[in-house]
């Protein structure tokens, strides 16, 4: 029984001193577990020590939240499939800091020279069916770098862009970004019936807006007999198999998701919904160029041989598109790469269901890089590892000397922030995002960077008297709920919330926020030009404010709207709409009930209940927060009093943003009357067309291709105006933070459209691996920023 | 017995099918996730939808389904996670290991040290050094374990810098370095399971050590230490064992929020991750792969009863009624 009894108790003793061994060698290889995390720069700095005499290193320890599912160029889905292809590809053309750092300038990459345009040459050609008058925009011969190869150095020809784009393209594989070499700025021409080869023969449904039709009323007039309508994208229902186009005669119903079985509406026909709402005179009747379809031929076989991209020889390529593009959007669109290397992309394809599939640039040993940087490891969740792609033609080029500094991209796969953010403190990460309670420690650092993102946050109001009398009918009695009817009301509301002070106290990073477009938004492409630094731009802004200079524009005004406030309460009481003695009731719906959602809510409330002080308001203004996940469906079907909405899109494309602020199935400004007349100058003249008419003829009709300081007076105009309807506020433009390592220095503290702060090459080092491995050691691993 | 191991192998493989059957049909339910994507790629997407069979009636989608398992052990390959269109049990076997060496390392940790406060608790009932235990136990039970990973990251990795802040990569699961940083992780996983065996076995122990069998034992001339280990310690060990079982089992599933804390590459996330993308191809493998563990290890379980109370037999048969 001793020996069981000792037995037991050196049992103990064994577990304690396996944790108490664990300790000791813990505290004995302290230098060891910190610098763990630099596993990089630890290596690299034993390296550097040994080969000290030769080159230093630098390394940029990076992380993402996921692993990238694959970096094949045709499979790619996500911004984190991407991130291995930036370093690892090249475009034939890219975007670089231009010599002031304050803008960008394009450089030929993969390409030796700029694009030529050979449109006059092939005009007429009816194989890629280009006009017989076309002289521009379709054609374009791009001579290729002779000395550009694969990391192991096979040089890269014609012939491999060539066999990529079939691959690309190829029916039988079904690439997922094959779409935008058959759709879009850069479609091929004929590439889309090649894409189609497996369903050749069988119709091909076009919108009639596509096949250059504004209404059912024009295709008819042109001889097209049967209209079928998408029923996907008209009513977002399918027939069970997938399908989305029916004939509008067609009446079979078709199961509505959205509504409960049994319900009304629960099953609808293509006939009733073009009928009840796409059918000349209905509500939707404006979008029929959008929805209804009809049959544009069918499916031709094609062979690859009449698809507008072939070799002229082993170092030339030639593109035909089906559209003429622009110069800028030709080599934006050229600025990623569709190549593939064959050997390895045929090596790893199997056939999977009815399709064929590769597992090219799923791994390193599945993948071939071609640019600055090479993939040296990947190990899935975990880490990637990229180094300098001796290869590269740009290493030998002195057109790219100063660039690239670093030698190895050391990406550790961090999804908890408080991991990234403690790793970056010690000196592990050399890049950390910031979130809103950071700020409060960060936000005067000067490591601290802004990145801007191309969303306004803005109050969107509820100015449907009739819906507001809706929501007022279970209010009680004496509550108000239709004030927000009143514009002069809405317009008091703007003016008494401080933005900046909101923007400060309330979110994490964004900037406070005067317009519906932000200072992100490009609107001359070929100059790169912003819409916010516009002169039109900023009139437009001190019309919607009231002000001369664009420097004098708060958007706070208490004693303004003060004096709105009461013209608003006599205006009421005049109207009936009013009883004194009433309290308004605002019901403010937001996403959720958190800390954060009431600190905004507070200072809105706030502000608000201040600014109404000493007029017939004070004390009778009641803001009501509603928790709702739905708020964006229920302010778009009038249930809702004031929501937060966010508004977004391409950066380089301010005109499309319009469609937001007008398009029935988009604002959540319920009430606003998207068919209302607006009166804009246009060339000096006066025009007229309902809201959304403007949208349509700036993005779809006849100012699409006009010049750009004409549709610039246009979209500034409508900016204006929008704003002076009160039907919305901004608050503030969307802006991320992030912490930049003391190790690292990037070319521009300002953010530049397309290439950010000029990215990994143009950053520059202030420390070589094993520099910064000493800076780390001596300051104990804990660095402040 | 080897007949009962053999029916209950026999209704395993029952049980085993009709739960697959059951995942099959209700993930193939869920809505489309594709509908969704905007821009021109729905069209690719739904055509690899189409291409992969996936519009057929689930009944024929489960047939080619079953083939392929039950002819070719192929369970698929990932339509959407890392790394995509790669066969999902080859990345099943990739992420096991984190997932294996984190958790084992916890159990480790956490079955002896608390069997051995739980008995400690038990022995030493409503004294002071009981009342600690209990307290500690009510304090790692009620405390998530996210809580303390933040905490033992936060004191040990970050602060006194003893450990690494997440687990080294590579794939040398074995090595002093590999182990070292994955001690913060295990440490964090066993708090829960350790308090869990303190608060069974003191409880369980307590039982039995009050029982009568007990008082005849030290009547016998047995003394304390060999009462409870020969008779108490063993009686407890019934119900505590499954307890030791589930967890061992529990362990291959990984913990999605400490890997995530600890940035280990394992199973956890793959799991969740599965059903929000609706990669089901990797979301049944995982599950039947649970499931088959889950299964083999009540099977396991209870024939463990047979070796540490032999008071129990397996089978029904006449033969082992007392």
């Amino acid at each position: 029984m001793k020996k069981r009894i000792l037995a037991l108790i050196l049992g103990v003793v064994m577990v304690a001193s396996s944790l108490t061994a664990c300790g000791k060698k813990d505290s004995t290889d302290s230098d060891q577990g910190t610098t763990a995390g630099t596993t990089a720069a630890g290596t690299q700095s034993s390296g550097s020590e040994n080969d000290s005499t030769t080159t230093a290193t630098y390394t940029y320890n990076d992380y993402v939240s996921g692993s990238p599912a694959t970096w094949n160029p045709h499979e790619w889905e996500t911004n984190s499939d991407a991130y291995i292809m930036d370093y690892t590809q090249l475009g034939l053309y890219s975007f670089y800091l231009n010599d002031a750092k304050d803008g960008y300038k394009i450089v030929p990459g993969m390409a030796a020279a700029d694009p030529e345009d050979i449109t006059a040459t092939l005009a007429g050609n009816e194989t890629y069916g280009i006009p017989a008058d076309a002289t521009e925009g379709y054609a374009f011969r791009i001579a290729l770098r002779q000395d550009a190869c694969w990391e192991d150095g096979t040089p890269i020809t014609s012939e491999d862009y060539v066999y990529s784009m079939q691959q690309m393209l190829s029916s039988e594989i079904k690439n997922y970004r094959a779409s935008s070499y058959y759709e879009g700025q850069l479609a091929l021409a004929n590439a889309k019936n090649y894409a189609n080869n497996d369903v050749a023969g069988q119709p091909k449904y076009e919108s009639i807006g596509s096949m250059g039709y504004a209404s059912v009323d024009d295709a008819v007039a042109a001889g097209v007999t049967d209209l079928y309508i998408d029923m996907e994208g008209a009513w977002a229902v399918t027939d069970e198999d997938g399908n989305n186009i029916f004939s509008i005669t067609d009446e079979n119903k078709l199961r509505d998701e959205a509504v409960e079985e049994g319900e009304e509406g629960d099953y609808i026909s293509p006939k009733e919904v073009y009928d009840g709402y796409f059918a000349n005179g209905m509500a939707n009747a404006a979008y029929q160029a959008d929805y209804i379809y009809a049959q544009n031929g069918v499916y031709e076989a094609t062979a690859w041989e009449n698809v507008g991209l072939y070799a002229e020889d082993d170092y030339t390529i030639v593109l035909v598109l089906t559209s003429p593009i622009s110069d800028f959007y030709l080599y934006y669109n050229l600025s990623s790469n569709w190549l593939v290397k064959k050997d390895l992309y045929e090596a790893n394809m199997t056939q999977t269901g009815d399709i064929k599939k590769t597992t090219y640039g799923t791994s390193v040993d599945t993948y071939m890089s071609y640019g600055p940087y090479k993939l040296t490891e990947y190990q899935v969740d975990k880490q990637i590892t990229m180094e300098k792609n001796d290869t590269w033609f740009g290493y030998s080029d002195p057109a790219y000397e100063g660039l690239y500094q670093t030698t190895k991209i050391n990406t550790q796969v961090v999804e908890t922030h408080a991991t990234a953010l403690q790793m970056f403190l010690k000196g592990e990460l050399d890049n950390v995002g910031l979130d809103a309670e950071d700020m409060e420690t960060y936000r005067t650092s000067d490591f601290v960077m802004y990145t801007p993102e191309s969303y306004t946050s803005k109050l969107t109001f509820n100015c449907s008297k009739e819906a507001l009398e809706t929501l007022e009918e279970t209010a009680g009695a004496n509550i108000n709920m239709t004030m927000l009817a009143y514009e002069d009301f809405r317009h008091a509301i703007a003016l008494s919330i401080d933005r900046t002070a909101f923007a400060e106290q309330c979110t994490a990073t964004h900037q406070p926020g005067y317009g519906l477009l932000n200072y992100m938004y490009v609107y001359d492409p070929e100059s790169g030009a912003l819409y916010r630094d516009s002169e039109l731009a900023k009139q437009a802004l001190c019309e919607a404010y009231g002000v001369s200079d664009e420097s004098e524009i708060t958007g706070f005004d208490k004693v303004q709207a003060a004096a709105l406030y009461t013209k608003a309460y006599n205006d009421a009481i005049a109207a009936g709409d009013l009883k004194e003695g009433d309290t308004v009731q605002i019901n403010f719906h937001m996403y959720k009930s958190d800390d954060a959602y009431k600190k905004m809510f507070n200072f809105i409330e706030a502000g608000i209940l201040e600014a109404a002080k000493g007029t017939p308001f004070e004390g009778k203004i009641k803001l009501e927060f509603v928790e709702d996940p739905d708020y964006y469906d229920n302010a778009m079907t009038g249930k809702t009093g004031i929501i937060f909405s966010t508004w977004g899109g391409s950066s380089m494309d301010p005109f499309g943003i319009m469609q937001c602020y007008v398009d029935p199935t988009m604002y959540h400004e319920y009430g606003f009357d998207h068919e209302a007349d607006l009166t804009l100058t246009v060339n000096g003249e006066e025009i007229t067309k309902s809201w959304y008419d403007w949208y349509d003829a700036l993005c779809n009709g006849e100012y699409k291709l006009a010049d750009v300081d004409t549709r610039l007076e246009i979209l500034a105009g409508f900016e204006s105006a929008y704003l002076q309807t009160y039907v919305c506020t901004p608050m503030y433009y969307r802006t991320s933070a992030s912490l930049c390592s003391r190790k690292v220095t990037y070319a521009t503290d300002s953010y530049v459209q397309l290439v950010g702060f000029g990215g990994i090459a143009e950053m520059t080092y202030n420390y070589t691996d094993e520099e910064w491995a000493a800076y780390l050691a001596e300051n104990n691993n804990q660095l402040t920023y | 017995m080897a007949k009962y191991v053999a029916k209950r192998i026999g209704l395993m493989f029952v049980s085993f099918f009709i739960i697959m059957t059951i995942c099959f049909v209700l993930v193939r339910l869920l809505p489309n996730p594709n509908v969704a994507v905007v821009g021109g790629m729905d069209k690719q997407v739904e055509a690899m939808r189409e291409a992969w069979g996936y519009n057929k009636p689930i009944i024929v989608q489960y047939g080619i389904y079953l083939k392929k398992v039950l002819t070719e052990f192929n369970w698929g390959i990932t339509t959407s996670l890392a790394p995509k269109y790669t066969s999902v049990v080859s990345i099943i076997a990739q992420k096991l290991p984190a997932t294996l060496l984190v958790n084992l390392l916890s159990i480790v940790v956490s079955i002896p040290l608390g069997i051995l406060f739980g008995i400690y608790a038990a022995l030493k009932k409503n004294k002071w050094q009981d009342q600690v235990i209990s307290v500690l136990i009510m304090l790692l039970i009620s405390v998530p374990s996210y809580v303390y990973a933040f905490l033992v990251q936060y004191i040990f990795a970050f602060k006194l810098g003893w450990f690494p802040l997440v687990l080294k990569s590579g794939t040398d699961w074995l090595s002093p370095e590999m182990i070292h940083s994955a001690i913060l992780p295990a440490m964090s996983l066993s708090f829960g399971t350790m308090a869990g065996l303190m608060r069974y076995t003191r409880a369980e122990l307590t039982e039995t050590l009050t029982s009568e069998y007990m008082l005849l034992a030290r009547t016998k001339g047995l003394t304390g230490a060999q009462a409870t280990t020969r008779h108490a310690l063993r009686n407890a060990m019934v119900p505590i064992l499954p307890m030791i079982l589930g967890e061992i089992v529990g362990i291959l599933g990984g913990s999605l929020v400490i890997e995530s804390i600890f940035a280990v590459p394992g199973v956890g996330k793959l799991y969740t991750l599965s059903i929000s993308v609706r990669d089901y191809d990797m979301f049944l493998a995982i599950a039947m792969f649970y499931v088959f563990i889950g299964l083999s290890a009540s099977i396991l379980t209870d024939i463990s009863y047979g070796f540490i109370d032999p008071r129990i037999r397996m089978g029904g048969g006449k033969n082992n009624e007392r």
